[in-house]
């Protein structure tokens, strides 16, 4: 039987990712005390210190997630709404923006929407500014010190003489 | 020394003129074949002084021009025209472009004669291949160049840091800028005065780009250039955390002008490119941009100062102020008229004075 070089659906890759992700996270942290593990039907969910449930999703780059709009799936975005039965909490999604081939992920953060307005994002990512020790600028050269006269006295003689006959 | 009459400036200086030979030779009251002769240099004394001080005359150039021993150079690699897909310009006045830019480089090269520059960036010369590809040559010149991240703070002063001398022009002509690398002389980069600041930007950065990366034509020259001058000024992986969030719209792209300082169309350019904006978004932006006329002109509300060169103006400047020379110790130094030195650099006679001269900007 042929073997295809590559997925056949497009959301085989997606899926797989999610898996590892979810996997690699629980891993990660487990034993952390202020994390609980909620799982779903089918997907599953991860509250930080009773207040915030986050989600792993896909994005586009407008950060937007696609999802079937199910009555579930309309109310994640919906922070007045109960669900889950978690009462309370700020919904927001953990999500990464794959290239265009699915080869590379160029963002990753946290993204808080209400309906399909975002609200904030956090990117993950973002080179850290930590405080460093100030270094002295690099000499900046001005303009005026990029040229000088050669020489006064040849100048002279070279003003005298001209170029020309006329 | 016995002067040789120079019939290539000749040329040269008929095509800077736009004129005819029939055209120069009746204003000399010369025969068109006699004239003819005289320019393509087949009269073997050379031609009688007579002859020489009518075309002079006719072409409002003083003798002692046509007798200097300066060679014409070709056109230069890449004329970098004013829109991407409009390659073409006029032949006529692509001849007169020609020859404006061998003039200022006799300029250029008389100037240097009393003018000593300093080079305090490498410039270096990096094939395209072998660098990586334009983008990751733009990355190394960033390095080499210490720019921080973000946008290029005054790209102009970083060329002239490098030895570069940017000279503005007046082509007059669809021709945003042009790169001339001459053996003898540092690299010049000739850009257009008149056009939006942004524009001066990307063309600056397109031709250090050719400066950089190409000393014979290829056919993807072009394309290299735009790429290495979209990395110079706005790095792929910047933009992109740039287009996260929000949706991409004309205030977007007007935000991101203020922010990277280059066009709006820029900016949708290279978002398209390095896949920030899906296909359908970015078509529906220009079709925008196209509707409301900002394909030549971007909302005036979105412009900002352009960068000024600094070094070519402070060449003419020690001139001018520490050499002591006035207009017709200019024009004789560059054997041209009062008008044509006006023209091609702004200068002009300080009110009440004429040892002094001003650069009008």
């Amino acid at each position: 039987m042929a073997v295809s070089a590559t997925w056949r659906r497009k959301g085989t890759r997606r899926a797989l990712f999610w898996e590892f992700a979810v996997d690699k996270f629980i891993e990660l942290t487990q034993g952390d005390p202020g994390l609980h593990v909620a799982e779903h039907n089918d997907t599953i969910s991860f509250i930080f210190d009773d207040a915030i449930l986050v989600r792993f999703k896909k994005a586009d780059m407008d950060l937007h997630s696609s999802n079937y709009p199910t009555p579930t799936a309309e109310l994640f975005h919906e922070h007045e709404a109960d669900l889950f039965g978690f009462i309370g909490l700020q919904r927001v999604e953990a999500v990464y923006i794959p290239n265009q081939f699915d080869t590379d992920i160029i963002w990753t953060g946290i993204v808080a929407r209400e309906g399909r307005r975002e609200l904030w994002n956090l990117e993950l990512n973002a080179p850290v500014v930590a405080p460093t020790a100030v270094l002295p600028p690099p000499v900046q050269t001005s303009a005026d010190d990029l040229a000088s006269v050669k020489n006064q006295a040849k100048n002279a003689d070279r003003k005298q003489g001209g170029h020309g006959d006329n | 020394m016995q002067q040789t009459f120079n019939h290539r400036l000749l040329l040269l200086a008929r095509q800077y003129r736009e004129k005819s030979q029939s055209e120069v030779a009746q204003a000399a009251g010369l025969n068109q074949g006699h004239y003819s002769r005289i320019e393509n240099g087949l009269l073997p004394e050379g031609p009688p002084d007579d002859s020489v001080a009518r075309i002079a005359d006719a072409l409002s150039f003083p003798v002692a021009f046509f007798y200097q021993t300066e060679r014409a150079v070709g056109l230069p690699l890449s004329v970098h025209p004013f829109h991407r897909k409009k390659q073409a310009v006029g032949e006529r006045v692509l001849k007169r472009v020609h020859a404006e830019l061998n003039f200022r480089l006799i300029h250029l090269r008389r100037f240097l004669e009393a003018i000593d520059t300093k080079q305090v960036l490498p410039l270096p010369m990096i094939d395209v291949d072998e660098g990586g590809g334009p983008r990751e040559v733009a990355r190394k010149i960033r390095l080499a160049w210490m720019i921080p991240p973000g946008p290029v703070d005054d790209l102009t002063l970083y060329a002239e840091r490098a030895g570069i001398i940017v000279v503005p022009c007046e082509f007059g002509a669809a021709i945003d800028g042009v790169t001339m690398t001459v053996p003898d002389m540092p690299p010049v980069i000739f850009l257009e005065k008149t056009t939006p600041a942004d524009r001066m930007r990307a063309s600056l950065a397109h031709e250090i780009g050719h400066v950089i990366m190409h000393r014979v034509p290829t056919d993807t020259m072009e394309d290299e250039a735009y790429t290495f001058a979209a990395e110079l000024l706005v790095p792929e992986k910047e933009l992109r955390r740039d287009f996260v969030g929000g949706s991409a719209n004309l205030g977007k792209l007007a935000r991101l002008k203020s922010k990277w300082r280059v066009s709006m169309q820029f900016l949708l350019y290279q978002g398209g490119q390095i896949g920030c904006l899906r296909p359908h978004q970015a078509q529906y932006l220009w079709k925008q941009i196209s509707q409301r006329g900002w394909k030549t002109r971007e909302p005036a509300e979105t412009d900002f100062a352009p960068e000024q060169p600094g070094l070519f103006p402070r060449i003419l400047k020690l001139h001018s102020e520490e050499l002591g020379y006035s207009m017709p110790e200019f024009a004789k130094l560059l054997n041209i008229y009062p008008n044509d030195l006006r023209h091609l650099y702004g200068l002009q006679e300080k009110a009440g004075t004429s040892s002094h001269l001003r650069l009008l900007t």
